[in-house]
Formats: structure tokens, C-alpha cells, sequence
């Protein structure tokens, strides 16, 4: 409220948009949508961006503000724990620990050398 | 004269003129504000009840009002330390300490940001409006966070004193203000250190502490044990954080016993303050005056701080039961 009411087109805030809290889903826990038109609501300018595809991030970066005189929002859709089968897209991982074993299952999916 | 004029007149000389602390706060905050351009105002609101009516005017590009949104308050106060500015965070205390507590320990105390909560009408100086207006927990909640000096001064001598002294403070402050008018209890001449007692009154028997509105009560009660024969030692603990551990245990070596006196909880104020000290340094006979562990009921402020006993005869009371029961 405070940023549009004072026409901050030089705020951004980026939501990271992976859809789970600690305990599950967030649209199971409390629904959140319709998220960008709650943003709006409050006055700002909203893009929705694949939070996985730094050209379309970064496209959207070199154009801020969306609209001048008012603050932006852009939501970036993401999936948690994304490449790694066994907590991709699971709440349970939304702050799970993994073990050395899942941490190695994980480098090798990520295609990601780990030395220690 | 007529005689009318001359009663008038000693009527005058009794009592003392009595001042709502907002004012000096107020005209000090412009003084700083002409004098520095990162000092800015920010509200929630709070135009009227925090006398800056004058500084929106005066300063108008410097005056940030935030809506009913304490959270936000102290968001957008950080946000401007941050980026250089010394902004006064000016709200009655019932809302910013108990709507933006989180923010109050994680982006002010924690980050250490260099803003000043000036917390207006706290204790019970919104009487009629009850306790969800009542801000007696305030001073408890604040003393607990690390980083965050708190500073309740007692009169409008030492609220100007304080504010002057916060342009150069480093860190973030909680400066309690109170409104429920006070007499001056400080000469034009008082100067202000952080941490550091000021001693109103020799005495050797029993040892007041008080700070806010409290301490010219904890003098007229100074005045009425000295009647009875009773030399009482006055010191005025307008810093609650950092603490002035040593003049209190010097209280525990010289008196016989300490009385501490707040417009707030008694539990985890002042009164604690100080008894953590003598518990931990030099074990003392100790009375703790404030709000009893219950929420005040409503009614004007002077007839709750009576209620309570928080007025020279609560404190005259409580020191004669301690020098009694200590023989």
C-alpha cells in the first residue's frame, strides 16, 4: 500500500512461486490465488515469468518498471527442488535435510560435480 | 492587591507547572530536523497524538505517514537508516510495540538500525480508552532485545536532553514519552549521559528509583519520609538500557533497602532491571512499584496510576513496610 501510494516504480519484488510451505501445498493450506490480481489490487504492475529461464528473467529485468509511476511485481513460477527426482515438487522437501547418500543421488541427477 | 489576588498567588507558588513531555519531543525534533537533513518523521497516523502537526508544514518532504500499518512503520523507518536518513518512528506505544514486534527485534535491534521509536503516551496515559490502549507491557518487551538502548525520561528538561543527544547516538532507541503531565524535576542546566543515573536527592535510609513519570512522585514521597524522619536517596533511572549497574549496587551499600517505582508492569521494567542486578551483585531488601500482573482497568490516567498506587503515597508506603520489615 505504501509503495503505490508513493508511486515507487523503483521497487521490485520478485516472488518466488514454488507453491509449497512447510507443511504442504499452499493452495491445499491457504489459498493464495488469484495471486497476481491480489498484487494488483494493491497497485502494482505484474509480470509472470518462468523462475527457470534466465533469458525470460532477465528479458524481463531490462524493462522495469512495467509501468511508471507504479512499483512491480514479477512472479516467478518455479518448481521446488527442481532435477531432483526424489524431492522435486514435494513438500515434504521444503526443508527436508538430505542424507549423504540423497545428497549424492542429487549431484549426479544435477549433472553437478560435488568433491569433499 | 486584593486578597483574592494574593490566595491566587500562593495557590501559584504551591503547585508547579506541568508539562506533556510531547511538546519538548516536538519542538526538539524540529530544531534537529532544521539542523540535519537526514532527520525524518514517520507515522502511522499519528499526526495529532504525536504534536507534529508543525513539522508536516515545516518539513513536508521529510514526513512519511504510513497509514494505521506498524509493521510497515518500522519497515519503511529501517529502509530510510538504511539508506542514510535518522528517522523518529513517532506512534502511541500500545501499537508500535505490541503490532511490530517482530520487526522492532529482527530489522531494528538485530540489524542495528540507526532509528529512533519515539513511543508516545505509554503506561496508562490513554486511561479511558483501556488496556487495549494501555501500554504497560511496552517497557518488559523492549528491555529484553539486545542492541536497543531505552531511554524514559522524566520530565520535559530531559525528553529535549534525549532528543538532542539521539542525533548522535549510534543504534537503534526506544525513547518513551510520556503525556500525562509532569513538573520539571530537572534545572535548565541538566545535561544527559546514557547509562547514567541522576541522583535528585541525597539519603541514607531507603533508596527511590524511578523514572518517567514516577520520579516527581518518588520526590513529593522523598518529602513526606522526611517528615517522618526518614532520609531517602532519589535517583531518577531515565536509562533503563544500557543499565547504571553500579549505582544501583551503590543504592544496595548506602540505604537499607531499594524502592523502584515505573508507570509500567512491574514484572520485567525497571523493577526487574534493577533486581537482577542486586540478585546477581549485592542482595538487597527491594519493593517493586508498578501494574500488578493484571491488565489495568479503564479510567482516567491519574485515577489508575492512584489505583495502583503509583503515586507519592504508594511509594511512601512501600518504603516505610520495607524499613519496617528489615528492621
Amino acid at each position: 500500500m505504501t509503495a503505490q501510494h508513493y508511486g515507487l516504480d523503483n521497487l521490485i519484488v520478485i516472488v518466488d512461486r514454488n507453491r509449497i510451505q512447510q507443511g504442504d501445498f499452499t493452495e491445499k493450506t491457504l489459498r493464495m490465488e488469484p495471486l497476481a490480481d491480489r498484487w494488483r489490487a494493491f497497485g502494482f504492475s505484474v509480470a509472470e515469468v518462468d523462475g527457470h529461464n534466465p533469458e525470460a528473467l532477465l528479458e524481463c529485468f531490462s524493462a522495469l518498471p512495467i509501468e511508471s509511476g507504479k512499483p512491480t511485481c514479477l512472479i516467478a513460477h518455479t518448481t521446488k527442488g527442481k532435477g531432483v527426482s526424489f524431492a522435486e515438487n514435494k513438500p515434504a522437501w521444503h526443508h527436508g535435510v538430505p542424507t549423504r547418500e540423497q545428497l549424492v543421488d542429487a549431484a549426479r541427477e544435477l549433472g553437478v560435480e560435488v568433491n569433499w | 492587591m486584593s486578597i483574592v489576588d494574593k490566595v491566587d498567588e500562593t495557590k501559584v507558588l504551591e503547585e508547579p507547572a506541568l508539562f506533556d513531555c510531547r511538546d519538548a519531543y516536538s519542538s526538539v525534533l524540529e530544531e534537529l530536523a532544521a539542523h540535519d537533513q537526514r532527520v525524518c518523521a514517520v507515522i502511522n497516523d499519528s499526526l495529532s497524538s504525536a504534536r507534529l502537526e508543525s513539522f508536516k508544514t515545516k518539513f513536508p518532504d521529510r514526513f512519511i505517514n504510513v497509514g494505521i500499518a506498524e509493521q510497515n512503520l518500522v519497515g519503511v523507518g529501517c529502509g530510510l537508516a538504511n539508506s542514510g536518513m535518522i528517522p523518529y518512528l513517532c506512534a502511541a506505544s500500545c501499537f508500535l510495540t505490541g503490532r511490530a514486534m517482530e520487526q522492532i527485534k529482527v530489522d531494528l535491534a538485530y540489524s542495528k538500525t540507526n532509528v529512533r521509536l519515539c513511543a508516545m503516551s505509554p503506561g496508562m496515559a490513554y486511561g479511558q480508552l483501556g488496556p487495549t490502549h494501555h501500554s504497560i507491557e511496552d517497557l518488559a518487551w523492549m528491555r529484553v532485545l539486545p542492541n536497543l538502548t531505552v531511554i524514559v525520561p522524566a520530565d520535559p528538561v530531559e525528553t529535549a536532553a534525549v532528543m538532542r543527544y539521539s542525533l548522535i547516538h549510534e543504534g537503534p532507541m526506544f525513547l518513551r514519552i510520556a503525556r500525562v503531565p509532569v513538573p520539571r524535576v530537572h534545572g535548565d542546566d541538566y545535561e544527559f549521559r546514557l547509562g547514567k543515573t541522576v541522583r535528585l536527592r541525597e539519603g541514607s535510609d531507603v533508596t527511590l528509583i524511578a523514572n518517567g513519570l514516577m520520579v516527581c512522585r518518588a520526590l513529593a514521597a522523598a518529602q513526606a519520609l522526611e517528615v517522618r524522619g526518614i532520609s531517602a536517596c532519589v535517583l531518577n533511572m531515565s536509562t533503563v538500557k544500557p543499565l547504571d549497574r553500579e549505582a544501583i549496587i551503590d543504592a544496595a551499600r548506602t540505604t537499607r533497602g531499594i524502592v523502584t517505582a515505573e508507570e509500567a508492569l512491574a514484572a520485567g521494567g525497571l523493577g526487574g532491571a534493577v533486581a537482577e542486578v542486586l540478585a546477581q551483585e549485592h542482595p538487597a531488601p527491594m519493593r517493586i512499584l508498578g501494574v500488578p500482573d493484571v491488565f489495568a482497568p479503564t479510567g482516567t490516567a491519574e485515577f489508575l496510576l492512584e489505583h495502583f498506587g503509583l503515586n507519592a503515597a504508594g511509594i511512601e508506603r512501600a518504603a516505610l513496610e520495607l524499613l519496617e520489615r528489615e528492621g
